[in-house]
């Protein structure tokens, strides 16, 4: 048990334990391959961001794909509201209704209502670093707001189809028929960003009702207000103190919320591939294609500044004398750690990086397989700006031992080259393709 | 929208006040027995749960190690080795019974799917029980519990409730049963007043809150001494937490639970373990831990975990950029 007689003050989430050999005090983060520690907080925000950057290039990679702004949020938001329909179903054919009802101590007497949602909604929020409080949680009603949302750059898209899935969660919880709205979606550049509920069966069926359920927006039937006195707030309160409550008083550390987040980290992500498995994209090689393409993009946008480069080079305490491989593998690292995989350097040297990790954990439960040639991509082209064009990533699958994913960063030719037919090269080649 | 303007919300508070209102009220329930069911239970909790007689009941506090409250809750003492723990945290105190078991002969089960309960309340509570159950209540004391039965069903009825009113009782039924308890006091109800309850603001905020009664959200990582219960305490007997209390009520306490009135009725304040700040000027001086609208009050009302050496009871403070005063937390 730690010895909170001896907590840091204004430690940040829970980290504080004092080793009992040394008399030291104890961190979680990450750590570099150069041993730049990273604290828990910075790793929570590193990690949370990183499933955002992910779900902007997925979603922008979908606009391309399927140019249809109804086609395409249809297809997101029909199949993420299937997935909660089944998930909260009366069966509970997953248990989730169970450890619902458990963990967050719902009582016996709260059958069904607008709370529920409240209360799985906020919890939810948190772990997410979505900073804003919950302004009712009544059977018929639920308002809450946001101030800070680290997932506001992928776009309303993504807030649509949670909307959208988050009535269906309350549908299944509740079996009532709901109005629920996002009146003010953030990506949209409003400050405050409110999601309110309501049952039809107190306020009616709204008179915007008719359409696409995720299109709901905008006011809800009850009315709404915006003004308060309260500072807008940058950043969830567990990050300082530690601790979350839920509105029954049910209890997380900052660290079984970090636990709950990155098990299912690339959410949005996942959703976007959801909808293009629903209406068959991926039947057509082009969509993947546009998919890494997106991601080329990303990784090489990321880092191709001097600026960018150099700072992530300091962030991660790289000697001058490492312009290698190492560098990009050193970031990978820290990917890897902030989302909880199990994860290893195979090797790490001048000439080669292999880092390996568990596929099953990466690819989300083993059940989105598309993550990994998006990561490939993403990381090929990190690996041009922040060592240079000499080097590539490459998923290994011969080499990758039983149940991993093998990442190997070296030098090899990148680039696809076409040159006239019947042209041949100096060494007798025709075509040099390296892509 | 603000409770405050709620219709519905404020027929049903208001019929449990002037008339009777009846509601589904379950909690979670612990069954616990064994010859040291009495000594353990007294080991678990701080009031006294060894000399509880008989049909009696007792509302107590768990407190952790440091003295903190960890769940409030209602023993009853049904017969001799066998008690009732009404709780809404079950799960977490089967796991804390297990860690602090001990010697102690004793065993516990969860027996929340087996029991419903439903709480008639308001001043023609007793009236509408009496039509229900075979036996009447009329002699039934506060905090006590006795069997009954309605019909060939048997239950057990507690003079309690979570609303203030002085006439209120729990009815606790099989829950193979509970369609027939519901069905009758529906019919029965109707006859003098009285309404089903169907809002959770009615079952859990606006009665308890005008009566003082707390929420574990409203003391989360608080003491006996900081939220009132000081009485409930009995430092004659041991109990988990005892000497980090003893320590703590050496001096008196740093915050204190307060209640505050808001004339603005459109204020918007929101509670729970982020709540609204209190500022005293520019000072913060506490939380809002809850905010609801007192129907019988006639005005919003709510709780705040204040500094004792900032704040008291009387002092006009800003909430939400609004002028609150802080009150006792009785507000009937």
């Amino acid at each position: 048990m730690p010895d909170t007689e001896r907590l840091i003050p204004n430690n940040t989430s829970d980290v504080a334990q004092i080793d009992e050999d040394s008399g030291l005090h104890l961190f979680r983060g990450m750590i570099t391959p150069w041993d730049k520690i990273k604290s828990f907080k910075e790793t929570y925000e590193f990690v949370v961001r990183h499933a955002a950057m992910f779900a902007v290039t997925w979603t922008n990679a979908n606009k391309v794909i399927e140019p249809d702004y109804e086609k395409r949020q249809s297809a997101m938001s029909d199949q993420w509201a299937e997935e909660m329909d089944f998930m909260w179903s009366e069966d509970d054919p997953m248990g989730a209704k169970g450890m619902f009802l458990d963990r967050f101590a719902i009582p016996p007497f709260i059958k069904e209502g607008s709370y529920l949602a409240a209360i799985y909604a906020d919890k939810g929020d948190e772990q997410t670093l979505l900073a804003g409080h919950i302004w009712q949680a009544s059977n018929d009603r639920f308002e809450k707001e946001i101030h800070w949302c680290p997932f506001d750059i992928v776009g309303p898209e993504a807030c649509d189809v949670s909307q959208g899935g988050g009535s269906h969660f309350c549908i299944g919880l509740s079996g009532q028929p709901l109005n629920t709205f996002n009146p003010e979606r953030k990506g949209c550049g409003d400050r405050y960003c409110h999601v309110v509920q309501e049952t039809r069966d107190k306020y009616d069926e709204h008179p915007n009702a008719d359409g696409y359920e995720w299109e709901h927006w905008g006011p809800p039937v009850s009315g709404m207000r915006k003004e308060g006195a309260e500072p807008i707030k940058t950043e969830c309160e567990h990050l300082t103190t530690g601790t979350y409550y839920s509105p029954t008083g049910t209890k997380w550390t900052t660290g079984e919320l970090y636990r709950d987040f990155t098990m299912w980290p690339m959410a949005y992500s996942t959703t976007v591939i959801g909808g293009l498995r629903r209406t068959g994209k991926f039947d057509d090689p082009a969509t993947m294609e546009i998919v890494k393409v997106m991601f080329d993009t990303a990784g090489k946008m990321q880092f191709a500044e001097w600026n960018t480069r150099k700072s992530i080079r300091e962030w991660l305490g790289v000697p001058e004398s490492v312009e290698d491989g190492r560098v990009l593998g050193g970031y990978i690292s820290m990917i890897f750690q902030a989302r909880s995989l199990e994860w290893r350097f195979a090797e790490f040297s001048e000439e080669r990086v292999v880092i390996d990790t568990d596929r099953v954990t990466f690819e989300m439960f083993g059940q989105y397989p598309e993550l990994t040639p998006a990561y490939i991509a993403y990381f090929d082209a990190m690996a041009k700006v922040l060592v240079n064009t000499e080097w590539i990533v490459r998923l290994d699958e011969e080499n990758a031992p039983e149940g991993m994913a093998r990442f190997v960063i070296e030098k090899g030719l990148y680039g696809f080259r076409r040159q006239k037919p019947g042209y041949t090269f100096d060494d007798g080649s025709e075509v040099c393709d390296a892509d | 929208m603000l409770i405050s303007t709620d219709a519905s919300v404020k027929a049903q508070h208001d019929a449990v006040r002037n008339f009777v209102g009846f509601y589904d009220f379950t909690h979670k329930l612990l069954e616990v027995t064994g010859e040291d069911a009495a000594a353990f239970l007294d080991y678990i909790f701080v009031a006294d749960i060894a000399n509880l007689a008989a049909g009696k009941a007792r509302y107590t506090t768990m407190l952790d190690e440091k003295g903190l409250i960890i769940d409030d809750v209602i023993v009853f003492h049904l017969a001799d080795g066998l008690y009732w723990v009404s709780t809404l945290f079950v799960e977490e105190l089967i796991r804390w019974l297990d860690a602090h078991k001990k010697g102690y002969a004793v065993k516990y089960k969860n027996i929340t799917d087996d029991w419903k309960m439903y709480s008639i309340q308001g001043p023609k509570a007793k009236e509408l029980v009496n039509v229900v159950v075979e036996s009447p209540v009329d002699d039934l004391k506060f905090f006590s519990i006795v069997d009954n039965s309605m019909g060939d069903a048997p239950v057990k009825v507690a003079r309690s409730g979570y609303t203030g009113e002085k006439v209120g009782y729990e009815i606790y039924i099989a829950a193979d049963n509970v369609e027939l308890l519901e069905s009758k006091l529906a019919s029965e109800a109707e006859k003098i007043g009285g309404i089903q309850v169907t809002e959770v603001d009615v079952m859990a905020y606006t009665l308890a809150t005008e009566a003082g009664f707390i929420l574990m959200t409203d003391v989360l990582e608080c003491n006996p001494f900081e939220v009132g219960f000081e009485k409930t305490v009995n430092f004659d007997k041991d109990f988990i937490g005892k000497s980090a209390l003893e320590l703590i009520c050496e001096v008196p306490p740093s915050r204190t639970l307060l209640g505050f009135t808001v004339e603005d009725d459109e204020a918007r304040i929101y509670g729970g373990w982020k709540g609204h700040l209190v500022l005293k000027g520019s000072e913060k001086v506490g939380r809002v831990t809850k905010y609801t609208r007192g129907f019988t009050a006639g005005k919003n009302i709510g709780y705040a975990l204040v500094e004792t050496a900032k704040a008291k009871v009387g002092d006009t403070v800003t909430i939400s950029g609004v002028p609150a005063v802080l009150t006792d937390r009785n507000f009937i």
